[in-house]
């Protein structure tokens, strides 16, 4: 009872209970208030610094630590990989839908009038619980809720809150994200979802298959543009691990690795043409 | 001077870690939370007050600029100055345990609160297994990044007085 005297701390424990009831009552998807715009907004100038700061000092340790014949060696065919699976993708586009745009992006069937916004990475979310980040473009720059973030390589995420000059993203791989996609081979349509995991690479769950699909490791996975927020065509990933052939409710019938490498994400484009087309 | 640089800096540093940094690099994908050991630092150091505000104010940042609801870092860090401030001028400033095991027991207490706030938007894991995989190995890196931190600061703020003892020394 000694506790309840002390002023400061029965303050304090309001002040946690009131932050609690706040957190409960902002847990869904909402609009950013005025108040979050303003703060971020005078927060994102030097997040944004401090983000391009520690990219720097990161690849200069990289780029130091990476001096071994096998490392550069290793490095070299790493990009050559890259290099060949990037050209693979731009040629398969190029083939189904002719167009330079498509191939640069690496993904196709796009509407026409499609306009995308690059935007800085400026941080993530600290933990591991949430795979949401921070990109340094907001309203201003055109950017709405549940308009869809690529990047070079493939599907990124959604965005899930803007304010004037930023926006949060919820990345592909966040445990609550959810996307419909198809096998790129045999047509056949299934869902991905994240998966919470501790270790360093983010992996989807490949759910809802249908029963006797010849799915096989090194399948590539692409959105089929159902639910109208993700254009069809976008590469999700490649299937590493074949774990179950019969469609089941609520089992995974095989691992995907995401074709977006999350850990060193510093730029993504947003696919803003969607909001665009609805405006009167 | 250098009391207030060191206030005010090291949760920006914090921050800057917990949300830059130990994204790209970390052990296993466990990292250390910054920002709490920074809080459990300053309790020890300072009082509950400056821990408490600082939490408030840093822990309001992270859930507007990073977070998915307002409100719930800002409870966690708050909540662990607040405790981490009743250790406040209760032991030998050369103890270095007592600041290490608030820091780890604050930052397993704020993954746990952050854990069941995923489960509760939506998020599929095992707690469990998190709780074995990520939250006491995370708590732990906390708290053995807090003895670096406290021995830093205290060196730092060795012969810098706080308000409350320039008044003590005036009477």
């Amino acid at each position: 009872m000694k506790l309840f005297k002390n002023k400061p701390v029965v303050i304090a424990a309001a002040a946690v209970l009131l932050l609690v009831v706040l957190a409960l009552a902002t847990r869904g998807e909402r609009t950013v208030t005025w108040v979050e715009g303003a703060v971020g907004s005078v927060a994102q100038p030097v997040q944004s610094f401090a983000a391009k700061t520690s990219n720097g000092i990161i690849n200069f340790f990289r780029r130091l630590f990476n001096t071994t014949d096998a490392d550069l060696e290793n490095e070299q065919l790493r990009l050559y990989v890259a290099q060949l699976e990037q050209e693979k993708a731009e040629l398969a586009a190029v083939a189904q839908e002719n167009e330079r745009l498509r191939a640069l992006l690496s993904y196709a069937e796009l509407e026409e009038g499609t306009a995308v916004v690059t935007a800085p990475v400026i941080g993530s979310a600290p933990g591991v619980w949430f795979d949401t980040f921070t990109i340094g473009a907001g309203r201003n720059h055109g950017v709405a809720v549940d308009q869809p973030v690529v990047c070079a390589a493939g599907l990124v995420g959604r965005v899930t809150s803007v304010a004037g000059t930023w926006a949060k993203v919820t990345a592909l791989i966040d445990s609550s994200f959810s996307v419909s996609v198809m096998v790129q081979r045999t047509r056949d349509n299934c869902m991905v979802r994240g998966v919470l995991t501790t270790g360093a690479a983010g992996m989807l769950e490949l759910y809802y298959l249908p029963s006797g699909s010849d799915l096989v490791p090194g399948d590539v996975i692409v959105t089929n543009g159902y639910g109208g927020i993700y254009p069809k065509g976008v590469t999700v990933g490649t299937v590493t691990e074949v774990t179950r052939q019969a469609a089941s409710d609520t089992g995974t019938n095989a691992m995907v690795k995401p074709a977006a490498d999350f850990l060193r994400l510093e730029e993504v484009m947003v696919i803003t043409s969607a909001t665009e087309q609805e405006e009167p | 001077m250098r009391r207030r640089i060191l206030l005010i800096g090291a949760p920006l540093v914090a921050i800057g870690l917990d949300t830059l940094l130990f994204h790209q690099v970390n052990l296993f994908g466990v990292r250390p939370d910054a920002l709490l050991c920074v809080v459990a630092v300053y309790g020890v150091l300072n009082g509950p007050g400056y821990a408490a505000l600082t939490g408030l104010a840093a822990g309001l940042f992270m859930d507007v600029f990073f977070g998915r609801m307002v409100g719930l870092y800002a409870a966690c860090y708050l909540a662990a100055g607040m405790a981490a401030g009743q250790f406040y001028r209760k032991f030998y400033a050369d103890n270095v345990i007592v600041p290490s095991v608030v820091a780890a027991v604050g930052a397993f207490v704020k993954e746990s609160a952050v854990a069941l706030a995923a489960l509760l938007t939506g998020s599929r894991f095992g707690f469990f297994s998190a709780l074995v995989e990520y939250i006491i190995p995370s708590a732990l890196m906390s708290g053995i990044m807090s003895i670096l931190l406290y021995w830093v600061s205290k060196r730092a703020l060795s012969g810098q007085m706080d308000k409350r003892d320039r008044k003590v020394i005036a009477r």
